[in-house]
């Protein structure tokens, strides 16, 4: 069985070039290779091939229906909780292909985080919440579980908020405090990849103000992708945008690039708004 | 018909106030059915009342004795009444039945909501439902029969009543209970929070057991109260199986009686009306009543709001958000300027990290054995209870098969174990269910019209809705012995057919009202928005278009009620007759009814033993033609409607 936590831990010994923002190709990449996603056999996402850079934000955009969440959902392997829903190709990361069997979705989960359009705090405390993660990775001490806590709530910026009530339930903050605790209790499984589905769709702008915030501090430490509606919010936040239409991969490349020049007349008109 | 032109104009809008006149009859006498249900509670807490009032009054009952004594001797010289040896022995019963169902059911239910594929859980919900349709007689019988010699051998000490057996058996009665409602309030909690769980690397196994259990606890924990509840109310299984001589004591080898077995003991002893040890049984049973209605009552209240859906996103309280309101405002300030700096000043550093990555993968390997160990343990759970029904079927089927002939079933009955016959008891069954439906369905149908289709919401039609609810929950000997005071008694009936039937309407009655109401409510809206539109009164809307859309629904509905009235035995044991040599010839005669014959053959000698297992099976035949006779129904008007 292939271990996730053996090559970290390999890797923890070399010396992490940090800081640097890769531009050249690395194992850390995501490479997506001629990915196909069925739902009861109906195509939902059309061989798709592409390289998602390490510690960079990659973003889908496309219209409702096109496959954006389908995709992303691939990326750690959720689709497999949906019956009728199959897939075929290859997502290389880590110098494995994900998709192989001999990958466990479990221990790939760890490793590939993922947030939701609404934000699910678990119906528990705050404190809680966040603990779930590395209670399950085999931490029980409790000092060392706040000092976790207490950590990754600072990373998510949301330390100052919720100080003074972390035995509070969850449901009882803010749908941003709610959005952005559900970031941190991702963040407690020390994951590589964050994958965010639309995570301010559900939020007002000041509160997605301060998700975009954060997502520019996660760049520098984890590779993120997100799926967004708001075309803004892409070209505001992303290094890279692909833009899907019917399941396929229309265009992908340096945001920029797609929002200043698009090769694709699709793409054009989609980021435009003169579209259907 | 002919009618002049200068008739016309009179005429119509006398025809309109005839038929205005008719539709308030209509809906008077609606308003009236629907009243039933208060008359049923009076009946109820009158009964106990006037009978708990009798007790006191002798001079040898003290109302502290009662609530504290630890002596339990109701006749004989020096008569004792105190209670504490009923409630251990109803304590035993349901505390024991709880912790054998209850981790059981919650088992199987998490195996059918969280593992079963949909197939699977469609063939296994109504299996496990079909151990709520096996009459409490029957368990009773088998908790005597069957487990009782096994328990004999494994625990030599055991005697041949105890509250073991009849807790076993008790934890299947009432697993569709728990399974069925568990099952409905883990399928209540969102997916969402299940893709959580996954998201962040937790198995199935994990997911379960921490999101989806948790979420659902409140569910959870009202299906085990119904089961206390239910396992409290219980009377022949109790009554046959665990005993009739109180102890104060807690040892689950030894004869218990729990309150019901007490009451029951009352219709079938040789204890003389109007002595105090008669009237305790009245007395016990309000103590029965409060403490079942209690139970049910918050039981009642968690399973609305699941159904309502407030418990998958539970709202803090109102009083709760204010706090966390003022907090933040008082937080505000700092956190405001806190907050520019803060994604200024904090830099995520991954190189803290907190979790080994040393034995993770070890870790890992034991929480997938353990996650396999839960789905495998959720799945015995329900194996479990296949097996039992089955155990139960076959057992009753070898033993009785052999004694079922054309004699046995249609041959005019002796006193001698050669001559039994149940002809009497099939056409009294036959009889007391006929006449049940001519009394409880039209009222209950009624009732339910008048709620789903007439009343507009008021205090008043929450308060009775809530009594009929209420109503469901009362233990069945409760409305046995509302029907001794009542029918056999007050209104002079004698223990009649009579009066049988009027019993076990009352039993009926919430059932059938329930039953109708979904009926009701499966009629799309747009039915009854069509017809208003179209100028049709509220009742004529009622009678042409949503009535006949809803008597399929209806059918079933009674079909089933009254399969469950034929196997009920405990109220009608104080009403029924032991023997018959007839079927009763008219509405006043005596009866005997099936289950009231399986009881007293269970308590004869050995002989009679195959003869019961009979019985059963006549009985169990019965409710199997009846129940596949409601699901024919429902599946041709499934089949034939177009909506
Ligand atoms: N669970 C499912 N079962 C069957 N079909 C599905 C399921 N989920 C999505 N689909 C279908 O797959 C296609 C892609 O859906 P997907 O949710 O990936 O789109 P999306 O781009 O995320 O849309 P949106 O912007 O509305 O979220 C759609 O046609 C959708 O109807
Ligand atoms: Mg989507």
């Amino acid at each position: 069985m292939f271990s996730f936590s053996r090559l970290r831990s390999k890797r923890d010994g070399q010396t992490d070039p940090k800081g640097t923002i890769s531009t050249s190709e690395s194992e850390n990449d995501i490479l997506i290779e001629d990915l196909n996603i069925y739902y009861s056999g109906k195509k939902a996402v059309d061989d798709v091939s592409m390289r998602i850079k390490e510690k960079s934000v990659t973003a889908f955009i496309g219209p409702s229906g096109c496959g954006k969440s389908t995709l992303l959902r691939n990326i750690n392997r959720m689709n497999e909780e949906i019956v009728g829903c199959t897939f075929d190709g290859r997502i290389l990361w880590m110098g494995q292909n994900i998709l192989d069997r001999k990958v466990d979705p479990v221990s790939l989960r760890r490793r590939i985080g993922m947030v939701f359009q609404k934000p699910n705090p678990f119906p528990k405390s705050i404190f809680d919440n966040i603990a779930y993660g590395p209670k399950l990775l085999g931490i029980r001490n409790k000092k060392e579980l706040a000092g976790i806590v207490e950590r990754i709530l600072k990373d998510a910026a949301l330390w100052e908020e919720v100080k003074d009530r972390l035995k509070d339930p969850a449901m009882g903050l803010s749908g941003g405090q709610q959005q952005r605790l559900c970031i941190a209790r991702a963040l407690a499984v020390e994951p590589d990849v964050i994958l965010m589905d639309e995570p301010c769709s559900a939020l007002d702008p000041i509160a997605t103000a301060k998700i975009e915030d954060l997502i520019n501090e996660l760049k520098k430490e984890y590779t993120v992708v997100i799926v967004t509606h708001n075309m803004q919010q892409a070209a505001r936040i992303s290094d890279n945008t692909g833009f899907m239409y019917l399941g396929k991969m229309i265009e992908f490349g340096r945001t920029q690039q797609i929002f200043e020049r698009p090769k694709e007349e699709l793409t054009e008109k989609y980021i435009r708004g003169r579209f259907g | 018909m002919n009618t002049g032109g200068y008739l016309r104009g009179r005429r119509s809008p006398l025809t309109k106030r005839v038929s205005g006149l008719s539709e308030r009859a209509v809906i008077t006498f609606l308003f009236l059915a629907s009243s039933a249900a208060v008359f049923i509670t009076i009946a109820i807490i009158y009964t106990l009342v006037e009978g708990t009032f009798n007790f006191f009054s002798f001079e040898e009952v003290k109302l502290f004795n009662f609530l504290f004594g630890t002596g339990w001797v109701p006749s004989g010289r020096d008569p004792e009444f105190g209670m504490l040896p009923l409630i251990s022995g109803t304590l035993m019963v349901a505390g024991g039945t709880i912790v054998i169902a209850g981790p059981i059911g919650i088992g199987a239910a998490l195996f059918l909501s969280e593992y079963a594929p949909f197939k699977l859980r469609t063939f296994l919900k109504p299996v496990v439902e079909l151990l709520a349709g096996i009459p409490s007689i029957v368990y009773g019988f088998f908790a005597l029969f069957t487990i009782g010699p096994l328990i004999r051998d494994i625990f030599p000490e055991a005697t041949y009543f105890n509250v073991l057996q009849g807790v076993i058996v008790m934890s299947f009665m009432v697993l569709p209970i728990i399974v069925s409602i568990s099952d409905d309030a883990m399928k209540a909690v969102p997916r969402y929070l299940r893709e959580a769980s996954l998201a962040l690397g937790a198995t199935k196994w994990e997911t379960s057991f921490k999101v989806v259990i948790p979420a659902a606890s409140s569910g959870i924990a009202a299906s085990i109260l119904l089961g206390i509840a239910r396992a409290i109310g219980e009377t022949m299984v109790v009554t046959l199986a665990v005993g009739s001589v109180a102890g104060f004591h807690f040892n689950f080898l030894k004869e218990a009686q729990p309150m019901t077995s007490y009451i029951a003991q009352t219709a079938t002893g040789d204890i003389p009306p109007g002595t105090p040890a008669a009237e305790a049984a009245f007395a016990v049973a309000l103590v029965l009543f409060l403490l079942t209605f209690l139970i049910n009552r918050i039981a009642g209240r968690i399973v609305f709001r699941i159904k309502k859906g407030s418990m998958a996103k539970r709202e803090p309280s109102f009083l709760k958000k204010k706090a966390l309101e003022i907090k933040d405002s008082i937080l505000k300030k700092d956190t405001m300027i806190e907050e520019e700096t803060v994604s200024r000043v904090i830099r995520i550093d991954r190189s803290k990290r907190s979790i080994p990555e040393k034995g993770q993968d070890r870790r890992l390997r034991i929480r997938h054995i353990k996650g396999t160990l839960g789905a495998s343990l959720s799945a015995l759970c329900l194996v479990i209870a296949v097996i039992f029904l089955i155990y139960l079927l076959y057992d009753v089927f070898k033993g009785g098969y052999g004694v079922i002939s054309w004699d046995f079933l249609t041959g005019e009955p002796g006193w001698r174990v050669s001559e039994l016959s149940i002809m009497p008891a099939i056409m009294g069954s036959i009889y007391l269910m006929l006449l049940t439906l001519v009394f409880a369905v039209p009222v209950s149908v009624a009732t339910a019209i008048y709620f789903n289709e007439i009343a507009r919401d008021t205090f008043y039609t929450r308060f009775i809705k809530r009594m009929i609810q209420n109503l469901a929950g009362v233990p069945s000997i409760v409305i046995g012995l509302v029907g001794l005071t009542i029918f056999v008694r007050l209104f002079d009936l004698g223990t009649s057919l009579l009066a049988g039937s009027l019993t076990l309407a009352l039993m009926m009655m919430p059932i059938i009202v329930v039953s109708s109401e979904e009926a009701l409510k499966a009629v799309p809206q747009s039915f009854r928005e069509a017809a208003r539109g179209m100028g049709a009164t509220r009742w004529q809307t009622v009678k042409d278009h949503v009535l006949p859309n809803a008597v399929p629904g209806m059918i079933t509905g009674t079909i089933l009620a009254l399969s469950r009235a034929i196997g009920e035995t405990a109220p009608i044991l104080f009403i029924g007759a032991i023997f018959a040599k007839t079927a009763p010839n008219g509405v006043m005669d005596s009866f005997v009814a099936l289950p009231l014959t399986i009881f007293y053959w269970s308590r004869q000698v050995e002989e009679y033993k195959p003869f019961a297992e009979g019985t059963i099976l006549v009985l169990l035949a019965i409710l199997l033609t009846m129940n596949a006779f409601a699901i024919i129904i429902r599946y041709r008007s499934q089949k034939r409607r177009d909506w």
